[in-house]
């Protein structure tokens, strides 16, 4: 703790700052680049990721556009492949993640009752790598030869095939794993050591638990991915031949290594949005939390036994059919801890007073949605099924229900959620709700159909199609559009509301028990916690 | 680490605690034993060797199945 304080006391000059606002926020844009205060810098990360979020959308659009029809119009296949591998890397490492971290700067310390994250310097470092990384990822368009259309799976041998777009893309990946490892180690440091007197480990709020467990998740692969792409890297530049068959490597090497990167990742995406929700549903159900320990144990062990499925993303690479049958039998149970997260959401609703606000019917979307895409996830962990089923549009469909309806549907619960405990400010909770109904609605449009698709055998990453499966395609393609353009409502919620919304209370959900509901007022001081409150 | 007193548990009890983990259901009661008796390292060790008799136990069944299917 003393670090900590001392690390407070230079970074302001004024002698007294006992307690609560009397100095506010410094001024002018230096304000951003210098901050090492956690609730500017998870604003910071909220932004960037929700820009990344257009960014990545309007790839999607570019995606969804071509594909209205059959044949070519629109774009080059070269440039379709382009859109397609960086509309992938954007929305997991430059909006998902981003967008979690976010919300972990902002929490994590109001929630335990902590002055700021452990290593203030460290968190802005954290987050000013990813403009950087986000620009280098963009530079690639601009480079000879283009982006690489490689997947965002970033496969040899093709990625030995790719001009410099593909260099700058390993450095950007580089830099977005130094910054994930670093903002770990401080969400790690920060839970284990600046908790308020009374806060022990059981007492934590679920999203900081699944916020713990996930930081060592990304510790533990990052450097697994860093790794892939450097080899990657070497490969392609200085002579080395770890994916190169004609130099004695191996290409199957490289999706080994990726994978057992790839399906941790999952849930580093997945986990902190369980964690938003196991706030959200509680707080509108106006109950406790059920099966709270046994949430923890189960997070925690989903972690551990993520790392032990990883070849279920490559059952048709070649692979003996033991190997097959392991991996499979290992998929389809792992599924049962993340199915009782399920029915202990809907146990925690079960006889609570339960109303609708727009977090609620997010995080209820997101409790339909990521069930559903669970399920056609134990689809595709049958080997039979996935032999017919890789690489159509099923499974794109599958992971969308998880990455989207789970991940974002869950982010957005949770902006809605403490939006009015970050600004002091209210949102149009009728517009919040149309943002909701239009979200869920245009989302099916899009994703729902794409399962047909797949049944019917449209392979993914291809510009072009089967007439047979136009109508379809122009549903989804429609639907997209549907979707960006409610996104932009949704930016207009919020900055409507930090324009002339109404004064939030302290407690604008009465059913939020977390500290910062109940310690803090709002608007919230610049400085919080300066002093540890003691919890029973 | 939180004022918890060190593990006085029985093997049996910490292959319960992470077995139910695994599984994903836990009487309140059983954790707050847990609280008690249970380390972290004791659970994260325990744990690892779970998974680890998982892994094992699963390539066990698979190699059974092919061979039985073979014949
Ligand atoms: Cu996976």
């Amino acid at each position: 703790m003393s670090a900590v304080i001392d690390n407070h006391a230079p970074a302001h000059g004024h002698d007294s700052h006992d307690h609560g606002d009397h100095h506010g926020a410094p001024h002018g844009l230096m304000r951003w680049v210098t901050t090492t205060n956690h609730k500017d810098i998870g604003t910071m990360y909220l932004w960037f990721s929700f820009i990344m979020f257009l960014v990545g959308g309007v790839m999607a659009l570019t995606i969804r556009a071509e594909l209205f029809e059959p044949g070519l119009q629109i774009v080059s296949p070269e440039f379709f492949n382009t859109m397609t591998t960086y509309h992938g890397l954007i929305m997991v490492f430059g909006a998902i993640m981003p967008a979690f971290v976010g919300f972990a700067n902002w929490l994590i310390p109001l929630m335990i009752g902590a002055p700021d994250m452990a290593f203030p310097r460290m968190n802005n470092w954290s987050f000013w790598l990813l403009p950087p990384a986000g620009i280098l990822l963009m530079s690639s368009f601009l480079l000879p030869g283009g982006a690489a259309g490689v997947g965002w799976t970033m496969y040899a041998p093709l990625t030995s095939q790719m001009g410099p777009g593909m260099d700058t893309t390993i450095f950007a990946v580089h830099l977005l794993g130094m910054s994930s490892i670093m903002g770990s180690i401080n969400i790690i440091t920060t839970i284990l050591n600046m908790r308020a007197p009374g806060m022990t480990m059981m007492k934590m709020p679920m999203f900081v638990w699944t916020w713990l467990i996930t930081a060592y998740l990304l510790i533990a692969v990052m450097p697994v991915l860093a790794g892939a792409v450097t080899m990657t890297l070497t490969d392609r530049h200085f002579g080395t031949s770890f994916f190169n068959a004609a130099g004695g490597g191996d290409p199957v090497l490289y999706q080994h290594i990726f994978w057992f990167f790839g399906h941790p990742e999952v849930y580093i995406i997945a986990i902190p949005a369980f964690g938003v929700v196991s706030q959200v549903i509680p707080a509108f159900s106006r109950k406790p939390l059920f099966g709270y320990a046994s949430m923890v144990y189960a997070t925690s062990s989903i972690a551990i036994l993520s790392f032990i499925v990883w070849a279920h993303h490559m059952y048709t690479v070649g692979m003996p059919v033991a190997g097959q049958l392991y991996f499979m039998y290992a998929t389809m149970l792992i599924a049962v801890p993340t199915g009782v997260k399920v029915f202990n959401w809907v146990a925690t609703m079960w006889k609570g007073s339960l109303t609708f606000e727009t977090p609620m019917l997010f995080a209820l979307g997101f409790l339909f949605l990521f069930t559903l895409g669970g399920f056609t996830g134990l689809v595709l962990s049958l080997v039979p099924v996935d032999v017919q089923l890789q690489d159509t549009y099923y499974v794109v469909a599958h992971f969308h229900y998880v990455m989207v309806a789970g991940a974002l549907f869950s982010a957005f619960a949770g902006v809605y959620f403490w939006f009015p405990k970050w600004t002091g400010k209210m949102y149009d909770e009728k517009l919040g709700k149309i943002h909701f109904w239009l979200t869920l609605v245009f989302f099916n449009m899009i994703f729902f159909v794409q399962h047909f698709l797949g049944l019917a055998g449209m392979p993914r990453r291809i510009p072009d199609y089967n007439p047979q499966f136009t109508e379809f395609n122009q549903i989804s393609t429609i639907g997209a559009f549907g979707f960006g353009l409610s996104q932009l409502l949704f930016l207009y919620i919020l900055l409507k509301a930090i324009k002339s919304g109404k004064p939030a209370e302290q407690k604008q959900w009465d059913g939020a028990d977390t500290l910062e509901w109940t310690h803090l007022p709002t608007p919230m001081p610049y400085h919080t916690f300066e002093n540890p409150p003691t919890v029973k | 680490m939180d004022g918890r007193k060190p593990g006085k548990a029985s093997l049996l009890a910490m292959v319960k605690t992470v077995l139910s983990a695994f599984v994903g259901i836990r009487r309140r009661s059983g954790h707050d034993e847990d609280a008690v008796r249970l380390t972290p390292v004791q659970i994260i060790v325990t744990g690892v060797v779970a998974a680890a008799v998982f892994v094992i136990g699963l390539i066990l069944l698979a190699r059974f199945i092919i061979s039985s299917a073979a014949s």
